[in-house]
């Protein structure tokens, strides 16, 4: 069995890191090429369908370099193919070639969002009156549960307006000098949808996303916004159908 | 429960690209094949999953398990095809008889896997190991490979056969996989048929290949060729009708392309189709 396992994996390394020799005996170079381009063109192809938005950016022969270098610093570590990818947005951002689009990795970081929150699960909403019978001081210690299809990225960049100009049908009219948008994707009746949040609400959903308490989730969210509506920030995640638990 | 409860007719496989013509126009088709990993995690396309349920026989076909990767079954994939199939009970379940990780590291294709005695316990175990957790026996594939294991024991039929009997998994005859080997490997088309148990035949997939360097490559993006059709209606003289599969994945052609393959296969399965 030693000889039959070591075969696999070295067959493995062989197709992922394309620049090494074949160095198993009996193997047809014709037939390892096949695998090896099956296998890089694969993930390009994945990329391309999880960001459409960012090949229209910068068009199908830069996207193709892109995905090729993700593809080879990135490896497969499923076997589901719609996991892959995530990373993009973070690899764009330190891939010099891409620095003269700096707003780049906040579209990805949109675009993988909107990808996850398509093939999220279903989740009921929590109803408000849930917490009627949580006593209002222990409110600081509310930490709660969200749909898996909700996401909120914040950028220096007008990323929505960008994400939006780039949907089928839309006209695109985007001033990048517009400043920045907090991006919230979220999905309504099997609609993916990318609305414009607040910084606030965005502070507040990202650290409440990440598992921290009402009350630390609510400093943080004033400071990136002093003048937020806490209590109608609170309001609208709910009527957005966004919490789906509480615990104390 | 059998392998499949499929009807032996031809049908299609039913890809994104058109999803909204068949549950707008509900086109007559025999039955229809989905790739099990694109409904894995719930959310919209489960829900279309479901409506097409309704209106057709179901495969669902898997192209990531794996089960032939010999370090370790992938216990996270199988626990969310069973979430899948528990909730669509298809009338097929399919897998692969390939390999696709070692460890952490994943290539996302179908590898060949070695056609030994002990590679043949290990992997008997993981079709079991399916087949008890999804509650049901499911129908495993014949591959199309560009590279062979040197110290192959048996050929990929004997290999097959040994799984149907010591699991009782059903056999998915891919026919153009089986032409692809013979072409680029010079598989013994003759030896590996008469190696299948007939009964254990569940369905039947045909595609197109396309040449590459020197070799036949299955990319499922053509037409299915002559040789194949001939190499079908051999089967199907030996076999008799079963649920026969048009499988398209690359430059998917329009719907109607697709129906006129699947009413090939069906023609020769009535006898005397001369595709």
């Amino acid at each position: 069995m030693r000889e039959e396992l070591d075969w696999q994996a070295r067959l493995l390394e062989l197709i992922a890191r394309q620049e090494q020799p074949a160095d198993l005996p009996a193997l047809n170079p014709a037939g390892l090429a096949v695998y090896r381009n099956n296998y890089r063109v694969g993930l390009m192809e994945s990329l391309a369908l999880f960001y459409p938005v960012l090949g229209q950016i910068v068009g199908e022969d830069f996207f193709k370099g892109l995905a090729r270098e993700y593809s080879k610093q990135v490896p497969s570590l499923s076997g589901n193919l719609h996991v892959y990818g995530g990373q993009f947005g973070d690899f764009i951002d330190a891939f010099p070639p891409a620095a003269e689009l700096p707003y780049l990795g906040d579209v990805a970081r949109v675009e993988w969002a909107v990808h996850r929150s398509y093939y999220a699960a279903d989740a009921q909403p929590l109803p408000a009156v849930a917490l009627a019978g949580v006593a209002p001081e222990d409110y600081d210690d509310l930490c709660f549960g969200f749909a898996p299809s909700c996401a909120v990225i914040a950028s220096r960049w007008p990323v929505v307006a960008i994400w939006q100009g780039h949907q089928p049908g839309a006209a695109l009219r985007v001033d990048l000098g517009a400043g920045g948008e907090c991006a919230l994707v979220h999905r309504q009746q099997g609609v993916v949808k990318v609305d414009v949040c607040s910084p606030g609400f965005a502070a507040l959903l990202a650290a409440l996303l990440a598992g921290q308490p009402l009350g630390e989730a609510a400093a943080a969210a004033m400071l990136a916004e002093e003048h937020l509506d806490l209590q109608s920030a609170l309001l609208t995640l709910f009527q957005l159908g966004l919490p789906v638990s509480h615990s104390l | 429960m059998t392998s499949t409860t499929l009807p032996a007719v031809a049908g299609i496989g039913l890809r994104a690209p058109h999803y909204r013509q068949v549950l707008d126009t509900l086109p007559p088709l025999g039955w229809v094949e989905l790739h099990s990993e694109n409904f894995f995690d719930g959310g919209m396309p489960v829900a279309m999953l479901h409506r097409v349920a309704e209106y057709y026989p179901l495969s669902l076909h898997g192209v990531g398990l794996g089960l032939g990767s010999l370090a370790a079954p992938d216990t996270g994939h199988l626990a969310s095809l069973k979430r899948l199939v528990a909730e669509i009970q298809p009338q097929a379940v399919s897998e692969h008889l390939s390999f696709n990780h070692s460890g952490q590291r994943f290539v996302n294709d179908l590898l060949p896997i070695p056609y030994t005695r002990a590679a043949l316990d290990v992997i008997a175990g993981h079709v079991s190991l399916t087949q008890d957790t999804l509650g049901r026996e499911i129908l495993l594939e014949n591959l199309s490979s560009y590279v062979e294991y040197p110290g192959n024991e048996m050929n990929e039929g004997e290999f097959l056969a040994e799984l149907t009997r010591r699991t009782g998994c059903g056999i998915l005859l891919d026919v153009n996989n089986l032409y692809v080997n013979q072409q680029n490997l010079g598989t013994d088309v003759d030896a590996v048929l008469a190696a299948l148990p007939i009964h254990a035949i569940g369905e039947i997939h045909l595609a197109g290949y396309s040449q590459g360097e020197g070799l036949l490559v299955d990319t499922h993006s053509m037409p299915v060729h002559d040789g194949v059709w001939a190499l079908y209606r051999r089967v199907i003289g030996m076999i008799g009708p079963r649920p026969t599969l048009i499988e398209w994945d690359l430059d998917i052609p329009p719907l109607d392309t697709l129906c006129a393959e699947a009413d090939k296969a069906q023609a020769i399965m009535n006898g005397g189709g001369h595709a």
